[in-house]
């Protein structure tokens, strides 16, 4: 067994045994393990493979930046693909799968790809499978491509809450520069946070500390997201998604090891060096027995010595300098170390684990070291990305061969290794080697040959090379290929690496689960219902509800739909019917100015309305487009009620807004929305009156007394109550405003005292078609936004009033007198028996042309037979004109007539 | 001329020494003067010069760029293709668009990855069911292929859409030849078969002004010297208007933030490209393995391609809501785009009132999928000196005279 557990030492709890499984074979670590160490520790060294090549993969690193060893886990119900080994605190009873292999991670065929790799060089799926057709070779290309797998779909995928906080100072980072940064800032007297991704550290003072908690994304004006790792609950990991609000951000992220390139340095058992010491360290796992370093750097030395005390043989140190520096000569010496600088090449021997390297010497002589580690630096850089997502500038720091923040504006500042602040210099990245086995993207399989090929077809710019090679755009987000691969990049196009820039860093940092950005707002609360004030109400009568325009709306009440809706339209043009139309948009208005505001808004002339009386009236867009429709109540010279269409209640609360605040400033006009003040019961039937005047106790509500179009305010119920005689189902109706809390008393008296003159609760499927009899307008429905007034036939109406008005320029626009233009028009069928369907086309016979389409449609049960309105091309003067309704290959015939079906004369409305 | 594609060359440059590869195409340095210069290398502009110069065989033409080829939008978007529009002009248009995509990367000799795997729109009520009908009459009236789905056969089409979510699930509407293309290959490819034959392109040539002289184009003014040309045209979208206020002229386009995200590569999940106007969302898995999901725009006026948080937060939501097996996944990586949006969301497309001076921009949501049209309709009213039919109702005009296209209020979303 080549790693091995030391007898002692390491921050793991040796008194609690962990066991866990891997690909089904079962294996033992510590509490305090991550997979990754676990699985070292096991001397398991084959982890993955890769996502092109499918080449074996072991444990490159201890951290968040781990290309290779990602798995697959379960615990218990709790499933996640992709998960960084080197980062997943092993649990007892884990179940650990490699990901992307088949049928097994030792024996998989899709390592057949290797077997031609400079076949399946960058980009080779843009110069082949063109012929015949990409579709064909699609389905394969799909199957092997992916990482991970969705094993159970129902899996349960942790819990996750959102906190905001707003903070003088953010630090980000949990070091000795973060940490320092963080005290100081605090001692000014500014309110500062910490997030580090570390465990809990004691921190004297003021400061607020999330401890285990990766900073993951910048957003504008300094929003910092951030992801803590709250422990484990029934469903999986609780974590909690921070929005932090900061005025000043320190990036104090550290720096990140970066590899050194040469032939099958991808090899399972070719580690960072810094990584194989954090093992040793914080794991007391020895990740080979044999090692081999591979260095370009001082820095990389110190560990020899911790190497050498643990128990792992040092063989050789292979610098790619010339020269190593004398504190590093003597700690060779010391590790009993052969010490091989500036090799002609190198190159690890092995294939699913490392044997040795092979090298040849600058005097010609190729040599051979057997081991079971490669350990490798290729220098630290820092780690830039929330600098640079913050809108920080980067410099090219030669001396670290690494992009380094440059000083900002406006309160962003990097402090201590990520600002690129050591004094370490490192010397060359790259062996000589055969450059399709010299690897720069671990999980992507982007090779130095990759690098030379994309430069040789001109993919030089940044942003063109990663994306035909795919650099950096693996799980991994480039935090181990990156420097690399720039490197290469700039060495073969001849380019020079401060011109070069690196990538746009955009969040998240690493992967962000998606139920966490999500937060709480899914299941039940993605879009919380909205309910009407007598919802339970509606529940007991055996409501059908839907969404409606943003509110929980009966459809019908009972079943089967067809039945109900028809019976709940005979009792309201027979005997009476209940209507909730809370939602109904409700503006007060009040003002020396506020009729002059309405007469700019709407279509129609309101200067005539007396106290008392109610208009439709219609509003238009700039653009001359139909916009809404609705009521305007006089109650006095300077004060109206207004109602806007249910959906658009909150649209027309703010373009009226946008017009007095924006437009008309001068005008004094005071809009208070009250939609959701008053709930709204219609009344509605031929019954109507006399229920109404067994509740109603101090309105007179004779005929004369109170006509059609017009208003009142009384008593309902013994509630306060705003009353309009307007009608959306040509029968006489009382539309009886209550307070909303009030509503559900006013509804079931109303329904009581109906109980034995047949009233029924009718819902919007009734009130849709008894409108559609009538031929009234439904906005949205029966208008779009290419609507005019003109084609609703309001074109007289307009010529009356002398005032202008919001869209009335527009109208005389040329496209707007066409005579072909999509008009109104009411739709029959010759056949009585045949149904009209929503969205049917026009067409003439024998012409594939549609010359309009229906918008409402519905069986009248009082005519007993359908009706619909339409849009018509030059449709008012084809009256009588026989067409096809065509719906997906199927024909209906029809004849255009007007659109209105019932009660033409709309004597029923006066009654 | 650059060196053709095929499984043998790759065969022989890999293993039976086959020579290098010749560049894709060649950065070249803007000379003193072209026939036609083109502003903007995006997929509309490559293709514009791809036309000329392959339909019309006008030769000495320059695609100029500010930055990087295919920096903006054409690099940006979520790749979708379709033609199942609701106007008929537009139908024509986008199916003409498809037509030429499904045979584009035979034509270029580059693999574009076009994946017809369908793109289905979910209505969630029996009203938007109506609305979808009737798009799909439209559509089917256009000669178009599209049918609606009941609830079953979505199941059937992709089984880990929630049915009976906060918004269950009353139908879809499905367009079988829509898709997915690989973006980038779009822009390389059209931007090698340019190279090929003889067009210039002119990377990190920014455009300080176009140069008008009595009422004529006579050439633009780039941080790269002066070019004088014959005939100008702009394709850059959200830049449009910074190039032509200075003439006095000025385009209904606003321009606001777009972002997109992908998760990591997965084994296969999603089949379509499901998109739903009422959960706000549409999601597709591309060859890769990555689901692409987006959703509105970030809701304000912006030239910032730097997605707002609440935005993304809003479509992660809405793609759980739909597919409650993304729960399992993670985000990989975000970006966003400028869209420039006409009043009425169709593009604005051919000549401006600036002799030899024409334009291709306003596409908002739904620019990648017309490239191939778009570009080859603007070549033709390049070399033609007016613009194609096609395109006739595309025109600037339109908003004088008041007959707008209006996708929006036909479709309800776009993307």
């Amino acid at each position: 067994m080549s790693g091995s557990r030391l007898p002692s030492g390491g921050r793991i709890d040796r008194g609690r045994v962990v066991s866990f499984r891997f690909d089904g074979r079962e294996y033992e670590g510590f509490a305090g393990d991550t997979i990754a160490s676990a699985l070292l520790a096991a001397g398991v060294r084959l982890v993955g493979r890769s996502f092109r090549l499918h080449r074996p993969r072991g444990v490159l690193s201890s951290g968040l930046e781990e290309p290779n060893a990602l798995v697959h886990i379960k615990l218990g119900r709790y499933e996640e693909p992709n998960v960084r080994a080197t980062l997943f605190p092993l649990r007892p009873g884990l179940e650990v799968f490699s990901q992307n292999s088949w049928p097994s991670l030792r024996w998989d065929i899709g390592a057949f790809f290797d077997v031609l790799p400079r076949l399946w060089s960058a980009g080779f799926y843009h110069k082949t499978f063109i012929w015949p057709h990409w579709r064909l070779y699609e389905p394969v290309i799909r199957a092997v491509a992916g990482i991970g797998r969705v094993r159970s779909p129902e899996a349960f995928a942790g819990t996750f809450a959102q906190r905001d906080c707003e903070v003088d100072v953010l630090v980000c980072g949990g070091g000795p520069a973060g940490l320092t940064a963080a005290q100081e800032a605090a001692r000014t007297g500014a309110s500062v946070t910490l997030v580090h991704t570390g465990e809990e550290i004691g921190f004297a003072g003021t400061v607020q500390v999330f401890h285990n908690t990766v900073a993951l994304g910048v957003f504008g004006e300094k929003v910092v997201l951030a992801l803590q790792d709250c422990g484990w609950g029934p469903q999986g990991p609780r974590r909690c998604l921070l929005r932090i609000r900061a005025k000043s951000l320190v990036v104090a992220t550290g720096m990140i090891e970066q590899p050194m390139v040469f032939e099958h340095n991808d090899r399972p058992g070719v580690m960072l060096a810094g990584s194989v010491t954090e093992y040793l360290e914080r794991y007391a796992v020895k990740a080979g027995g044999r090692a081999v370093l591979v260095s370009n750097n001082d820095a990389a030395y110190d560990s020899l010595a911790a190497w050498r005390a643990a128990g792992i043989e040092v063989a050789a140190v292979i610098d790619s300098r010339q020269a190593v520096g004398e504190a590093a000569e003597a700690a060779v010496r010391e590790s009993g170390a052969q010490l091989i600088a500036a090799p002609l090449g190198l190159s690890v021997l092995g294939r699913s684990r490392v044997r040795g390297v092979r090298f040849r010497l600058a005097s010609g002589g190729v040599q051979h070291i057997v081991c079971d580690l490669v350990a490798m630096s290729g220098g630290r850089v820092p780690n830039v990305h929330l600098y640079s997502q913050a809108q920080g500038p980067l410099t090219y720091e030669r001396g670290l061969h690494a992009y380094t923040p440059a000083p900002a504006p406006g309160g962003l500042y990097a402090a201590g290794s990520a600002a690129g602040l050591q004094d370490a210099s490192v010397g060359p990245t790259h062996f000589a080697g055969r450059a399709h086995r010299q690897w720069l993207d671990f999980q992507h399989d982007v090779t130095v040959a990759d690098v030379a090929s994309a430069v040789e077809q001109g993919y030089t710019q940044v942003e063109h090379f990663k994306r035909y090679t795919t650099t950096g755009m693996a799980v991994d987000q480039g935090k181990t290929s990156l420097r690399n691969a720039l490197e290469q990049l700039a060495r073969h196009s001849g380019q020079s690496l401060d011109d070069l820039r690196p990538p746009t860093y955009r969040p998240p940092f690493v992967p962000l689960p998606l139920a966490a950005a999500a937060g709480p707002n899914v299941g039940r609360w993605y879009r919380p219902e909205r309910r009407l004030p007598c919802h339970a109400e509606h529940v007991a009568l055996r409501a059908h509800f839907d969404d409606v325009g943003g509110w929980r709306r009966p459809l019908h009440y009972g079943s089967p739909a067809n039945e109900c809706v028809a019976a709940e339209m005979r009792a309201v043009r027979t005997a009476v019917g209940l209507f909730d139309g809370s939602p109904l948009g409700k503006l007060e208005l009040s003002g020396p100015d506020a009729l002059e505001f309405l007469e700019r808004l709407y279509v129609n002339s309101l200067r005539s309305l007396a106290p008392g009386r109610v208009r439709y009236v219609l509003m238009l867009r700039d653009n001359g487009v139909v916009f809404d429709d609705g009521t305007v109540t006089c109650i006095g010279p300077q004060e109206f009620l207004v109602t806007t269409t249910s959906g658009n209640a909150e649209r027309i609360y703010l373009w009226m807004r946008e017009w007095a605040e924006c437009e008309w400033p001068r005008l004094k006009v005071l809009i208070t929305p009250v939609t959701t003040a008053w709930g709204t019961v219609t009344l509605s039937g031929p019954g109507a009156r006399s229920i109404l005047t067994r509740v109603a106790t101090n309105v007179d509500l004779g005929k004369d007394a109170f006509p059609h179009m017009s208003f009142r305010e009384g008593q309902v119920a013994g509630v306060p109550a705003r009353i309009h005689r307007v009608s959306f189902t040509g029968e006489v109706s009382y539309e009886i405003n209550v307070s909303a809390d009030q509503t559900p008393t006013v509804w079931r008296s109303l329904q009581a005292a109906g109980a034995a003159d047949g009233l029924r609760p009718y819902g919007i499927d009734a009130l849709n078609a008894l409108r559609t009899e009538k031929g009234y307008l439904h906005i949205g429905a029966d208008t779009d936004t290419t609507t005019t007034p003109l084609d609703l036939g309001w074109g007289t109406a307009i010529e009356r009033k002398p005032q202008d008005f919001i869209g009335r320029g527009a109208l005389s626009l040329p496209e707007y007198q066409r005579p072909d233009r999509l008009q109104l028009v009411g739709l029959v069928p010759l056949d009585p028996g045949a149904a009209l369907l929503n969205g049917a086309h026009l067409v003439r016979t024998g012409v594939r042309r549609s010359e309009g389409y229906i918008t409402s449609a519905c069986l009248s049960p009082t005519l007993g037979h359908a009706v619909a309105l339409a849009r018509l091309e030059g449709g008012r003067a084809r009256m009588g004109e026989e067409l096809l309704a065509y719906d997906r290959g199927t024909t209906t015939r029809v004849r255009v007539v007007k659109p209105i079906f019932y009660d033409i004369e709309g004597l029923r409305l006066q009654a | 001329m650059s060196s053709r594609y095929s499984f043998w060359r790759l065969v022989r440059h890999g293993y039976l020494g086959g020579g290098s590869w010749s560049s894709a195409w060649h950065a070249a340095e803007p000379k003193p003067h072209y026939d036609v210069v083109i502003i903007g290398a995006g997929g509309h502009g490559l293709a514009t010069a791809y036309y000329l110069a392959r339909k019309h065989g006008l030769r000495d033409i320059a695609v100029i760029e500010r930055g990087w080829l295919g920096g903006g939008n054409s690099g940006r978007n979520t790749q979708a293709v379709r033609s199942n529009y609701f106007h008929p002009q537009s139908a024509k248009f986008y199916e003409r668009s498809l037509r030429l995509y499904e045979s584009l990367g035979r034509e270029l000799n580059f693999n574009i990855m076009l994946s017809q795997r369908g793109v289905m729109t979910l209505a969630h009520s029996d009203h938007e069911l109506d609305a979808l009908r009737r798009w799909c009459n439209a559509i089917q009236l256009n000669g178009i292929d599209s049918e609606l789905v009941t609830p079953a056969q979505i199941r059937e089409l992709e089984p880990h859409l929630d049915l009976n979510g906060r918004f269950p699930i009353a139908g879809g509407f499905l367009q079988r030849r829509g898709g997915i293309v690989r973006h980038d290959a779009v822009v390389w490819g059209y931007a090698r078969a340019a190279a090929g034959l003889g067009v210039d392109i002119v990377e990190r040539c920014a455009v300080e002004a176009i140069e008008v002289q009595g009422g004529k184009v006579i050439g633009v003014r780039t941080n790269r010297g002066r070019i004088s040309a014959g005939q100008v045209a702009i394709t850059a979208a959200g830049q449009t208007n910074t190039l032509l206020e200075p003439l006095g002229l000025q385009l209904p386009i606003v321009c606001s933030t777009l972002q997109a995200m992908v998760t990591e590569p997965m084994k296969p999940l999603l089949r379509m490209l499901v998109n739903s106007p009422t959960v706000h969302v549409y999601l597709s898995q591309s060859d890769h393995g990555e689901i692409v999901i987006g959703g509105g725009t970030d809701g304000y006026d912006s030239y910032v391609q730097r997605g707002s948080l609440p935005t993304l937060q809003a479509n992660a939501a809405a793609a759980i809501e739909l597919f409650p097996v993304l729960r399992q996944l993670k985000i990989l990586r975000t970006w966003a785009g400028v869209v420039d949006i006409t009043p009425d969301t169709t593009p604005i497309m051919g000549r401006l009132p600036i002799q030899g001076l024409s334009v291709n921009a306003g596409w908002g949501t739904g620019g990648f999928k017309a490239i191939p049209a778009g570009g080859e309709a603007l070549a033709e009213t390049i070399a033609t000196g007016r613009e194609p039919e096609i395109i006739a109702s595309f025109g600037l005009g339109r908003f004088a005279g008041g007959h707008l296209i209006d996708e929006a209020a036909a479709a309800g979303v776009a993307h």
